[in-house]
């Protein structure tokens, strides 16, 4: 097999296994839960959110 | 060779495919870490030199810290969408975007990141200048406009050479690179924490600042957006593998929008002390010459890594958009970023390109995340980001919703504030620009794809179930 050659059929047998390797994924997911990673849950944002809101504020006052 | 081209194609399909249970290796904490040391880097000293150029101690701080956290807090709930379906930034925006629309982005984020390429291998080529200048020699080697360049486009193909060999050799330039960025801004908080008191420290005045105060706090406001809405690409590369959605959207919080804002500040204070925006001018000034050597040697280390990080990570997602292009062809799409550095220009016109920064990825926030939380209710199907045929066609390609939102965000944007021409309307001292664009793009967004270009998203997932891609 010449070089070009070479490289073209593996080339296309990468492209060919990511798209098998897609699809067994994509069933896993859509399937079952097991793939499924914690949720997040409203409660989890708080602390992001009283910061920027302290942030906010500091900023407020220290412009005012 | 081939053991390089293995370890590409592994990164690709690593980066093409949803991350399985296994792949997830990333905690709160060890998101937090790997997202700080990406973030931290010129950039940061930067925003925060041209901050601090602008306005006194407190207001820097207190701006700096506003203007990272809160449009941070506005765009970070995406990591939620990386996390649940494991996918990259630029296949999960299909869903909001369309394929075609996704695409565009992707080149969009492309242009933008020669800009960042630019600036880390601008910065290197100062540092470069400012050493052999230390050392005495002559002006040609030691200039802005001959020696800078000539230096910033040689650690540029550096960077090009190293990321081209793929994951191994950067993973060593990151361990040198990393901690030297990470020494710096140590030594800049033990400079700044002792070199002069508080009290001298926050009477210092700015040496650029705008006519008016309001103006000033706007403009540098402005800045701090744009870096803090900068990250809405890169936040799919590493969220991706969280091990929980709260994991990736906290971690990503934490580091985006309140470790990075050591660096800024740090930047901040020194530029007062200084007297000067540029870190390059910071470290002779503070560390005097052996210091200052060391000091540059390490900002040159730390520079190159993001130079590296950020044209493989280019590369990398160029891949995974176009899994079947060659891997030199991924990489030669960071090229043009050489043209930029050919004259101190572009890096000296760090403040447009941030207020550019804000708008684009401001109306893109805007419109992703009132696609995922509200309009799809955080149900996309994941076979149809795949298929490029699938549900995410839209029109031609392209969510029409999305590009109307678009218009008129980028329409909102201009019309408080003209970035190229540094010229604001009256409301800009107030509201700033990137944030009411990223209202504007997310509520017109709701509208027109509920009222005008409504369809039955749960008919067509449903249907888009029973297809296969082999």
């Amino acid at each position: 097999m010449k070089k070009n050659e070479e490289v073209q059929f593996e080339k296309d047998q990468f492209v060919e296994q990511l798209f098998f390797e897609l699809e067994s994924r994509v069933k896993h997911y859509e399937g079952v839960t097991e793939a499924a990673i914690p949720r997040i849950r409203l409660i989890d944002t708080i602390v992001p959110f009283i910061i920027t809101c302290l942030i906010t504020l500091g900023f407020i006052l220290a412009i005012n | 060779m081939k053991d390089k081209s293995r370890l590409i194609a592994n990164e690709v399909k690593f980066g093409f495919l949803p991350a399985n249970k296994q792949e997830r290796e990333f905690g709160f904490w060890d998101l937090l870490f790997v997202q700080s040391g990406f973030g931290i880097a010129a950039w940061c000293f930067l925003v925060g030199g041209l901050t601090g150029s602008v306005l006194n101690a407190t207001d820097s701080i207190a701006t700096i810290l506003f203007g990272n956290a809160f449009p941070v807090l506005l765009i970070v709930p995406i990591a939620v969408l990386f996390a649940r379906y494991g996918v990259d930034t630029f296949i999960g925006f299909r869903s909001a975007l369309g394929y075609r629309g996704s695409d565009i982005f992707f080149v969009i984020f492309a242009v933008l990141n020669l800009g960042w390429i630019s600036i880390a291998c601008f910065m290197v080529g100062e540092s470069a200048a400012k050493l052999l200048w230390v050392l005495g020699a002559g002006e040609f080697w030691t200039a802005r406009e001959t020696g800078a360049p000539i230096f910033a486009i040689a650690s540029f193909f550096i960077a090009l050479f190293v990321a081209f060999q793929g994951p191994v050799a950067i993973k060593w330039f990151t361990r040198i690179g990393v901690p030297s960025i990470l020494l710096v801004l140590i030594g800049l908080i033990i400079v700044v924490a002792f070199k002069k008191g508080p009290a001298e420290l926050f009477a210092i005045s700015p040496v650029n600042s705008y006519d008016s105060y309001n103006r000033s706090i706007a403009t540098a406001l402005e800045w701090n957006v744009g870096l803090g809405f900068s990250w809405l690409p890169y936040i799919g590369q590493y969220s991706r593998l969280a091990k929980s959605e709260n994991a990736a959207f906290s971690g990503s919080f934490f580091a985006y929008g309140v470790i990075l804002n050591i660096a800024a500040i740090m930047g901040a204070l020194t530029s007062l002390l200084v007297a000067s925006l540029y870190p390059t001018d910071w470290m002779v000034a503070i560390g005097g010459k052996i210091l200052g050597i060391l000091g540059l040697i390490l900002l040159i280390l730390g520079n190159v890594t993001s130079a590296v990080l950020l044209t493989y990570s280019q590369g990398i997602s160029f891949k995974t958009v176009f899994p079947k292009q060659k891997w030199w062809i991924a990489l030669a799409t960071t090229v043009p970023a050489a043209i930029l550095m050919s004259s101190p220009s572009f890096y000296d016109a760090y403040g447009r390109f941030l207020s550019m920064i804000s708008y684009v990825m401001a109306v893109f926030g805007g419109i992703v995340i009132m696609d995922f939380f509200v309009v799809k209710k955080q149900r996309i199907s994941l076979r149809d980001l795949y298929d490029r045929k699938g549900i995410y066609t839209y029109w031609n390609g392209i969510n029409p919703s999305a590009a109307i939102s678009l218009i008129l965000g980028t329409a909102m944007y201009w019309w408080m504030y003209n970035p190229i021409q540094d010229t604001a309307n009256s409301l800009f001292n107030i509201l700033g620009a990137g944030i009411p664009a990223y209202f504007t793009a997310g509520i017109v967004y709701y509208i027109c794809s509920t009222y005008l270009f409504h369809y039955d998203k749960k008919q067509l997932i449903k249907a888009s179930q029973e297809k296969s891609f082999i």
